[in-house]
C-alpha cells in the first residue's frame, strides 16, 4: 500500500468537489472508527487488534446547463494495527469507490468516471477503474457501456488487465426490463472472458415477476450460466419463489487461470422458497434447493421465523441444512434486537452448527455475540460488541468490536464551495 | 498509553471532520401560528405568494422578515423579537431545504381551484411541527398518481429515492432469501436497485478487492439481516464452497481466497498446516487430489494459482508425471494457431 497514492487520490477528490461547486447541493455520508480485536491463528494463539477509520461521502448538485444532476461518491478507509501485526503490515488502506457522475444531453445520458461498480448483464458485478455511460434513447430503449481496468487491491497495478462491456435494453417499467449484453476482459494481455448474455426481469401483472438469464462463453462455445426464476405474491401474506439454474463454475474463473482447465464444468440447482406472514409482526420463511454437482448430489434448505415488535425490535429463530457429497452441516440460530429508551439498542445472536464429518477433529461450532449500541447525539452512534465461542478452528474464540459512527446529512458545508 | 493516544487521535479526526463539514442543527425556530392567522382571515397567498407561479420546489416559498413586518413592525420596534423567534440570540430566516420532489404548485393550484387545504390538511403551530401533507395519501387520491404508484414509477415525483428509508414494494420484495436472488434483479434491472441504493451500499459486499472488514463485522449489531458469512463461517466455508464453487467467485476474486489462505499460512508445504490429507497424490485414493480439483478447483486456486509456476502445470504437462491434461479429441477441436493466443496454452507451450 502506498500512502503517496492515497494522498493523490484524496487530492483528486478535493479537486472534483471544488469543480462541482455550482447550484443547489446536498451531501450525505459517514465517518466510522472501528476497533476489532480478534484471534488470527488457530486456537487463539494470536490476538490482532486493528483500528480502522473509514469515510463515505455522497454529494449531489443540480449542476449547470451542460452537466446536470452531478454526484460525487467516495468511500475509503485506513487501518493501523495496534501491537504486533500478524502479517507484518502495520498499516493498510484502500479506496472502495471514488467517482463523479452527471447527466448530459438534457439528462438523457448519464456519464460516470472513476472507481465504481459496473453491474449489468454479462459484466456481472465488477469493481472497475474506468468510465460508464448509460442512456435512454426513446420509449425505454437505451444502452449502457463500461470500459476500464478491473480494480486491484491496495493501489497495486496489473499490466495487461482491461475490461469492457455493453448492454442494450428495453425498460418497460420500474420492474420490467430485458437486455442483451457482452463482456470482453483481458488479464495480463490474454483473454479472460468473452461472453454474451440475454437477460430480463418482467412483471406481467403486479403479483408475478419472472426473471431469466442466459450467458454464453464465446471462447468456450458453451453455456456459462443460465437461470430462470418466478416470484408469485399469491396474497399480501404469501410469497412463493421457484428457480432453476445451471452454472459452469470454471467460467467464473479467468480463462487465463490454469485452474479453469481443471475445474468442474457444470453445477445444477433447482428449488424454491416460501414466505408467509402469519400475523402482521410474524413472518415465516422456508427454502429448499436440490444440488447436482459432479461428485454427487446435495441439498440446501432452511426455515426462519421472525417476530418484529412495534418499537423496531425483532426476535427470530433459524435452522439451516447444507449437504454436498463430501460433508454437510446443520445450523441453528437464535437472535434478538431489543430497543430501550434513550436510543439504546441491545442485540444477541446465538449461532451453532454441527458438521457431518469432522474438520480439524471437531464437529461442532458455537458462537454467541452480544452488542450494545447507543445513539448519543443526532447522527452519532457508539457500539460495543463481544463475541465468544468455540469452533473447528478456535478452541476458544474471543472477539471485541468497538465502533463509533457519525452520519451527516444536509445541508453540509464542504471544502471547495460545494455546499 | 500509546493505544490511548491513537484512539484519541481517531476521535479527534472524527470531531475535526464534524467541525469542518458542519453538524449544527440551528437552534432558532420561527413561531408561526397558522390557526391564528387563519382566524384573522389572512389568506395563504398573502404570505406564500411565490407558490402560485412555482413549477418546482426550488424556490423560496416561506415569507421573509419584510413580509412579516408589513403587519408586525411595531412588535419589532418594541424589541419583542421573542414573539416570532424561539432563540432570539441566534435569530435567523427560515432554513432552506433542497427539494426532494418534482412538484408543480402552479398546475396543482388550478386543479384544486386554489384550495390549498385539499393537500395541506393540517398546518404547523409554534413548537408543534407536523407533516404539511399526508404524504402518499395526499397524492394518491388523484387517479393519475395512483397509477404511477402502482407501476412503481417513483422517480416521477421523487428526486432522490436513495435518501429515503423506503420499504421495498411488492414487485421488488426483499423478503425470503433475497440475498441469493438479488443478483438476478441487479443484472437485469440495475436501475431499480439504484433507485434506492447507492453504490457504496453494494460495495459493502462487492468491494472484494478493497474491502476494509467483512460486512458482518461492520454490522455485527444487525443479526436480523442475512449475510453469507455470518458468525463462524470460517469453520464451514469449505462446505459452502464445495456445494457451489461459483458462489465464492460471484463476489470474490481468486486473490481473496489466496490472500487469506496465505495470510493464515494454510498452504502446501507449510508442515503441520499442510491442508492435504493422506492419499492426496495416490490415484484411486478417496482423497485423490485430481477428484478434489474437479469438484472444487477454487479451493486449489486459493493457494496454487500462480500461472506458469503453478503446481498443476509442473506435473500435468505433456510428458509430465501427472499425465496429459488434454481430454480426448482435443487436437481435432483446436489448432496450434489458436493456442498461441490462449493464455492457458502458453502456460506450458511456446
Amino acid at each position: 500500500m502506498s500512502f503517496a497514492n492515497g494522498l493523490r487520490l484524496a487530492r483528486a477528490a478535493g479537486s472534483l468537489l471544488a469543480l462541482a461547486g455550482a447550484g443547489a447541493a446536498r451531501a450525505d455520508g459517514s465517518a466510522t472508527t472501528l476497533l476489532d480485536s480478534r484471534p488470527y491463528v488457530r486456537d487463539g494463539g494470536h490476538q490482532e487488534t486493528p483500528l480502522y477509520e473509514s469515510f463515505a461521502l455522497s454529494a449531489r448538485s443540480d449542476g449547470g446547463d451542460v452537466l446536470q444532476d452531478v454526484r460525487i461518491v467516495a468511500r475509503a478507509w485506513g487501518r493501523l494495527t495496534l501491537g504486533t501485526p500478524f502479517d507484518e503490515h502495520r498499516t493498510a488502506g484502500d479506496v472502495d469507490s471514488l467517482f463523479v457522475e452527471g447527466r448530459v444531453l438534457k439528462r438523457h445520458l448519464l456519464l460516470r468516471v472513476g472507481r465504481q461498480l459496473a453491474v449489468g448483464g454479462a459484466v456481472r458485478a465488477t469493481q472497475l477503474d474506468g468510465i460508464a455511460a448509460d442512456g435512454v434513447v426513446r420509449n425505454g430503449i437505451g444502452a449502457q457501456a463500461w470500459a476500464g481496468v478491473p480494480v486491484q487491491p491496495r493501489f497495486s497495478q496489473a499490466g495487461g488487465d482491461f475490461l469492457t462491456g455493453a448492454r442494450v435494453f428495453w425498460r418497460h417499467a420500474f420492474d420490467s426490463e430485458v437486455g442483451a449484453s457482452f463482456v470482453y476482459a483481458l488479464r495480463k494481455g490474454y483473454i479472460a472472458r468473452r461472453d454474451v448474455a440475454l437477460e430480463g426481469s418482467w412483471t406481467p401483472i403486479r403479483a408475478v415477476t419472472v426473471n431469466a438469464l442466459g450467458q454464453w462463453s464465446l471462447e468456450e462455445a458453451r453455456l456459462a450460466e443460465a437461470r430462470l426464476q418466478g416470484l408469485w405474491q399469491a396474497s399480501p401474506k404469501l410469497q412463493l419463489v421457484a428457480d432453476v439454474q445451471r452454472t459452469a463454475p470454471d467460467l467464473f474463473l479467468d480463462r487465463t487461470s490454469i485452474f479453469s482447465v481443471f475445474s468442474e464444468e457444470r453445477r445444477d440447482e433447482a428449488g424454491g422458497e416460501v414466505v408467509y406472514r402469519l400475523l402482521q409482526p410474524l413472518s415465516l420463511e422456508g427454502d429448499w434447493h436440490f444440488l447436482k454437482v459432479e461428485g454427487g448430489n446435495g441439498h440446501r434448505g432452511g426455515a426462519r421465523a421472525t417476530f418484529r415488535t412495534p418499537t423496531g425490535g425483532s426476535f427470530g429463530a433459524e435452522a439451516r441444512l447444507l449437504t454436498e457429497p463430501d460433508n454437510g452441516y446443520k445450523l441453528a440460530r437464535l437472535f434478538g434486537i431489543r430497543r430501550f429508551p434513550r436510543n439504546v439498542t441491545v442485540t444477541l445472536d446465538l449461532d451453532a452448527y454441527w458438521l457431518e464429518r469432522q474438520i480439524n477433529a471437531e464437529k461442532r461450532s458455537f458462537v454467541a455475540t452480544l452488542t450494545g449500541g447507543w445513539a448519543f447525539l443526532p447522527g452519532w452512534e457508539a457500539m460495543l460488541a463481544g463475541s465468544f465461542g468455540t469452533t473447528p478452528y478456535f478452541e476458544r474464540r474471543t472477539e471485541v468490536i468497538a465502533r463509533v459512527a457519525w452520519r451527516f446529512g444536509v445541508p453540509a458545508r464542504l471544502p471547495g464551495g460545494f455546499r | 498509553m500509546k493505544y490511548l493516544l491513537v484512539l484519541a487521535a481517531a476521535v479527534a479526526a472524527c470531531a475535526t471532520a464534524a467541525t469542518v463539514l458542519g453538524t449544527s442543527a440551528g437552534g432558532d425556530e420561527i413561531l408561526f401560528p397558522h390557526a391564528r392567522h387563519k382566524q384573522a382571515n389572512v389568506d395563504c397567498i398573502t404570505c406564500h405568494e411565490p407558490v402560485w407561479d412555482a413549477k418546482t420546489l426550488a424556490g423560496d416559498f416561506l415569507p421573509n422578515e419584510a413580509k412579516c413586518l408589513e403587519c408586525h413592525k411595531a412588535k419589532k420596534a418594541a424589541g419583542e423579537c421573542a414573539m416570532c423567534h424561539s432563540d432570539v440570540r441566534h435569530a435567523g430566516p427560515w432554513p432552506k431545504r433542497p427539494p426532494r420532489l418534482n412538484f408543480d404548485h402552479a398546475a396543482h393550484l388550478d386543479r384544486v381551484k386554489e384550495d390549498c387545504s385539499v393537500c395541506h390538511k393540517q398546518l404547523a403551530e409554534p413548537r408543534k411541527p407536523v407533516m404539511i401533507t399526508a404524504g402518499h395519501a395526499a397524492c394518491l387520491t388523484c387517479h393519475n398518481h395512483s397509477k404511477q404508484y402502482d407501476d412503481a414509477q417513483c422517480t416521477t415525483c421523487h428526486l432522490d429515492l436513495a435518501s429515503y428509508p423506503l420499504v421495498p414494494v411488492t414487485e421488488v420484495s426483499h423478503q425470503g432469501d433475497f440475498l441469493r436472488r438479488h443478483g438476478n434483479v441487479a443484472r437485469a434491472s440495475g436501475k431499480s436497485c439504484a433507485a434506492c441504493h447507492e453504490q457504496n451500499f453494494c460495495l459493502d459486499c462487492h468491494a472484494e478487492k478493497t474491502v476494509m472488514v467483512p460486512v458482518e463485522t461492520r454490522l455485527v449489531d444487525r443479526p436480523d439481516r442475512r449475510f453469507i458469512h455470518r458468525q463462524d463461517f470460517l469453520g464451514r466455508h469449505s462446505i459452502d464452497a464445495r456445494s457451489d464453487p461459483a458462489l465464492c467467485q460471484r463476489c470474490h476474486a481468486v486473490s481473496s481466497c489466496e490472500t487469506c489462505h496465505q495470510h493464515e499460512r494454510i498452504s502446501a508445504g507449510a508442515s503441520a498446516r499442510n491442508p492435504h490429507p493422506p492419499g492426496w497424490v495416490l490415484p484411486g485414493s478417496p482423497q485423490f487430489h485430481g477428484t478434489e480439483a474437479r469438484r472444487n478447483i477454487s479451493s486449489c486456486a486459493a493457494c496454487h494459482d500462480q500461472g506458469e509456476q503453478s503446481n498443476c502445470v509442473s506435473c500435468h504437462k505433456v510428458g509430465g508425471i501427472g499425465g496429459d491434461p488434454h481430454p480426448a479429441g482435443f487436437r481435432t477441436r483446436h489448432d496450434i494457431n489458436e493456442a498461441r493466443n490462449d493464455g492457458r496454452c502458453v502456460a506450458c507451450h511456446f
